[in-house]
């Protein structure tokens, strides 16, 4: 491959191989990105369908479908599909699609570690669900009803089925950190020549700063659960009292990971929000400086406040006030970004795209979320509200707009970079009102449901809960069955449409939008100038 | 596979120093983890007892 003399051409075809080599082989970040959002779609899939069986057992009083081990079974793994096969990879194919495309790198720094960070995925959700199925068959032992937080002593008791677990979070973990040493290295080494930090667009800031997240947080839940690994079958006692351990620290360990996690889930988010607002508002980016700086607070606080998902355990009243005005803190960097949002939209041209209409919508429901946030935060309130379905309300308010539609604001926006079609904006639209509609109708009434007294991770409940049950559970049905037309959407826009410009958007702005679409095989292979 | 041209030998160099740095730094974070957060939590528990 020349770097100096290809043609158009040339660049679409030369070096391209073909048939299976091409993916398993691949070496290319567009294609291992395109697998990386293979993978996470087939992954949310799993996860929602484990979430819609949850939905319909908890739709009325009584035991319906699932006896009580198999339906905290379907919590934990919903919970781990969910967050380390849909949302880590989506956001990593998002990273690996659009990073060299916007820094003016010919790909990433170190293309066959992508091949393997990728390749350990489905080895990993092989190793994840056989944990969820292990326990079916004869010798299998219990089944897996930790919930993803994997509390001891109840994990030391589980039976094979969690060793499984515990090698799927360990090739999970190292292909995590292998993709994000790849990220990192490519962004400090790889930017086109005059591209400083200060230049690159926000997105990419946005996974520097998860990348070292993750290299700081997901060697401590390897330590974490290799301890536990070393309690369940080489009798050491990390977290085992009777052995002079301590179950408690587990937790800590956990949610050191744990907390962090939540960040690295959204940042990438918020940096898919940072491409987005400006090109449908039409202007740029309102506080670049203040944007870099509110990530970079968020990360570097939110790795010092874990503790307050363990405000019962029995901390000392200076530790519980320290992590209570520390997690108060990060929403004035979370409620910077917010404001920045808001300023880059005001009195600029806004039209309301389907990724826009995301945007928009993550801006009103994350804060909403945000908002829950603070009251758990406060030590004599989460008190009470502590392991209520308030807390499930919550999370699913945060990570849902703060995470996945982010990622579907980013899928929609650069939709017709990769396939070099327009999606139908029609059906765009479509999906995004009921999947919206359908998310609210879900968890807006589980914060009724916590607050008046109902348990999480419990397979039966009350009478008393039983109206705002059956509202969420047909919330769910709807929100589940929505992702049906977006991978219809998807499937329509790469077999064909409108054709897509270089610049697909009136107001896109960077280095991806003076490329075709879609992007020949190689690109960049000389590096533009940045002024 | 071979190692693309735009991998000059200078560029090459730095990117796997780095690498080597970073593989580094989350290893070292593995290992002090067992002594670091058990060490830490018996402080912090012995402080809580007296």
């Amino acid at each position: 491959m020349s770097t100096t003399t290809l043609t158009h051409d040339e660049a679409h075809h030369h070096d391209a191989p073909h048939g299976w080599r091409r993916w398993l082989f691949s070496t290319n970040h567009k294609d291992i990105g395109t697998l990386y959002l293979i993978f996470a779609l087939t992954m949310l899939f799993l996860g929602g369908a484990s979430a819609m069986l949850i939905r319909l057992e908890l739709f009325q009083p009584g035991i319906q479908l699932l006896d009580p081990d198999l339906y905290n079974n379907l919590v934990t793994n919903h919970a781990l599909i969910m967050i380390f096969g849909a949302v880590m990879p989506a956001a990593a194919g998002l990273a690996n699609w659009m990073i060299p495309l916007m820094i003016g790198a010919p790909d990433m720094a170190l293309p066959r570690m992508n091949n393997l960070s990728f390749w350990i995925l489905p080895a990993a959700a092989s190793m994840l669900l056989l944990s969820f199925i292990v326990p079916f068959f004869p010798g299998g032992g219990t089944q897996i009803n930790t919930g993803w937080t994997l509390y001891p002593p109840l994990s030391t008791q589980v039976g094979m089925s969690m060793d499984f677990l515990i090698f799927a979070i360990h090739l999970l973990g190292i292909s995590s950190v292998l993709a994000s040493i790849n990220i990192i290295v490519t962004l400090l080494n790889m930017r086109a020549p005059g591209m400083t930090l200060m230049k690159m667009p926000i997105f990419c800031w946005s996974w520097l700063v998860t990348a070292f997240l993750l290299i700081l947080v997901v060697p401590v839940l390897a330590g974490g659960v290799t301890m536990l690994l070393f309690d369940r079958h080489f009798g050491t006692s990390f977290f085992d009292a009777a052995g002079g351990g301590d179950p408690v620290l587990f937790q800590h360990l956990f949610w050191f990971f744990g907390h962090p996690e939540v960040y690295i889930l959204l940042l990438p988010s918020i940096g898919v929000l940072s491409q987005v607002i400006p090109t449908f508002s039409r202007k740029p980016l309102f506080g670049y400086h203040s944007m870099v700086g509110a990530m970079l607070a968020v990360a570097t606080i939110g790795m010092v406040v874990w503790a307050h998902h363990q405000y019962t355990i029995g901390m000392s009243i200076g530790a519980v006030t320290y992590f209570m005005i520390g997690t108060i803190i990060i929403s004035i960097p979370v409620g910077l970004m917010i404001f920045n949002f808001i300023a880059t939209m005001w009195r600029g041209s806004m039209t309301f795209e389907t990724p826009m209409l995301f945007a928009v919508a993550i801006v009103l429901m994350f804060t909403f979320g945000g908002l829950t946030g603070v009251m758990l935060a406060v030590v004599p309130a989460d008190m009470q509200y502590q392991d209520s379905m308030f807390v499930v309300a919550h999370f699913h308010y945060v990570l849902l707009p703060g995470a996945v539609f982010g990622l579907f604001a980013g899928v929609f926006y650069w939709l017709p970079k990769w396939t070099g079609h327009m999606y139908d904006e029609r059906l765009g639209k479509l999906f995004f009102w009921i999947n919206v509609i359908g998310f609210n109708i879900t968890f807006f009434p589980q914060h009724f449901l916590g607050l008046a007294g109902m348990p999480r991770r419990i397979v039966d409940y009350n009478m008393m809960f039983t109206e705002f049950n059956m509202v969420s559970s047909l919330g769910a049905m709807i929100f589940g069955l929505s992702h049906l037309l977006l991978l219809y959407i998807i499937i329509k826009t790469v077999r064909g449409g409108r054709k897509a410009e270089k610049r697909s958007w009136e107001g896109a702005k960077g280095l991806e939008w003076e490329l075709d679409s879609p992007p020949a095989f190689h690109t960049w292979t000389v590096a533009p100038q940045i002024k | 596979m071979t190692i693309p041209e735009y991998q000059t030998p200078e560029l090459r160099k730095k990117n796997l120093r780095l690498v080597w740095l970073l593989v580094g730094f989350a290893l070292f974070i593995f290992f002090t983890s067992f002594p670091f957060w058990t060490g830490l939590f018996h402080l912090v528990g012995n402080q809580a007892a007296g």
